[in-house]
């Protein structure tokens, strides 16, 4: 098989200590992966020749045995990039945060969740003791801020005064509690720009504990309550109608094969995972993706 | 709009938060309270503030700041 797979991202589990606000997986069934899905992602992983992975949840530091047996004896391990997304809840001293970080057989990236959402739960010392564990384990650390509106990127002030480290913004999709919440970032008006845009994702792939594998880590799959958009097998996957659809249109084509008219989008929808998942799951859709 | 507006204007298309088209209205809806604290995260030097995608991945940035 073809190396195409730039990175693969993987829902170890649903488990979270946290109970963030605008939490987009809040609504899933709990669930963590199986022996057999940890079989299936290894083998994925050497079909495919797959040498950098996303260990993502739920919180995946409540999954380190799990990540280790799908990454324990891969060939060229020790040149693998292994991400991590996690809230930074081991955090509250710099030991734990080191002896936490040395639990995962490969780490070489750690992205901490961090927005005011984050905040209810996370002191933000947390984050300046997982920066420094990071520093001394040679770990490239960065934070991920969430915003509905851009007031709060004014939060990012006070990440700034604890450590020179990137901070991403992004905007909060109206999924999951985030939905219930009504806490998805408002766009004053619909950005007709994202017509002109495809897929963020291309390249990359999502195995989703209990689903399968999609290129869609985000609103589409969340919502997907018919699990149309994922496939057990990744191949079947990147044979699928839907992934043909997504690597080889822009949005605006993806409109006109679906027959959904550009003024029924909204503001709402200036969003490329909120128009996708409109496009997708909407009833034109419907006969296409059964 | 004044120098501040300007730059928390240009800030706020940056982070891919408005459009060149809407920000403007945005900006002079703010109080002066909130234009000087989105510009004090504006012009902080070296910020690696960046985009992320709707999955949370690196969209465009700074080089990669490696704590070294």
């Amino acid at each position: 098989m073809s190396a195409s797979v730039r990175e693969l991202g993987i829902t170890l589990g649903e488990k979270c200590n946290f109970r963030c606000r605008h939490c987009a997986t809040a609504s899933q069934a709990p669930h963590e992966l199986s022996p057999k899905e940890i079989g299936l992602i290894r083998d994925t992983i050497m079909e495919f020749g797959v040498k950098a992975v996303l260990l993502a949840g739920g919180e995946p530091t409540l999954y380190v045995a799990k990540a280790n047996k799908i990454l324990r004896g891969l060939p060229g391990l020790s040149g693998f990039r292994v991400r991590m997304t996690t809230n930074g809840h081991f955090g509250d001293s710099l030991g734990k945060a080191i002896k936490t970080l040395k639990s995962f057989i490969r780490l070489t990236s750690v992205q901490v969740s961090y927005d005011r959402y984050h905040a209810e739960f996370l002191p933000i010392n947390n984050i300046a003791n997982i920066s420094q564990a990071c520093k001394e384990l040679g770990i490239d650390f960065s934070v991920s801020f969430c915003v509905s509106n851009p007031l709060d990127v004014a939060l990012v002030a006070e990440l700034k005064k604890i450590g020179s480290f990137r901070v991403g913004i992004q905007k909060v999709l109206p999924v999951g509690a985030a939905a219930r919440n009504l806490l998805g970032y408002k766009h004053p008006s619909f950005d007709e720009g994202v017509l002109g845009k495809k897929c963020p994702r291309i390249g990359k792939m999502m195995y989703l504990g209990g689903c399968g594998f999609s290129v869609c880590c985000s609103s589409l799959v969340l919502g997907d309550k018919k699990k149309v958009f994922s496939h057990p097998t990744l191949q079947g996957h990147m044979e699928s109608l839907f992934y043909r659809l997504i690597t080889g249109k822009t949005f605006k084509g993806i409109a006109k094969f679906l027959k959904v008219p550009e003024t029924s989008l909204e503001p709402i929808h200036s969003d490329p995972c909120t128009l996708c998942s409109y496009l997708f799951l909407g009833k034109n859709a419907e006969t296409l993706f059964t | 709009m004044t120098n501040t507006d300007k730059i928390v204007a240009a800030f706020l298309v940056s982070l891919g938060l408005f459009s060149a088209a809407n920000v403007t209205k945005y900006v002079l809806s703010l109080s002066g309270n909130e234009k000087e604290s989105l510009f004090s995260v504006a012009k902080m030097s070296n910020s690696n503030i960046i985009v992320c995608d709707g999955s949370g991945d690196i969209l465009r940035g700074n080089n990669n700041n490696k704590n070294a």
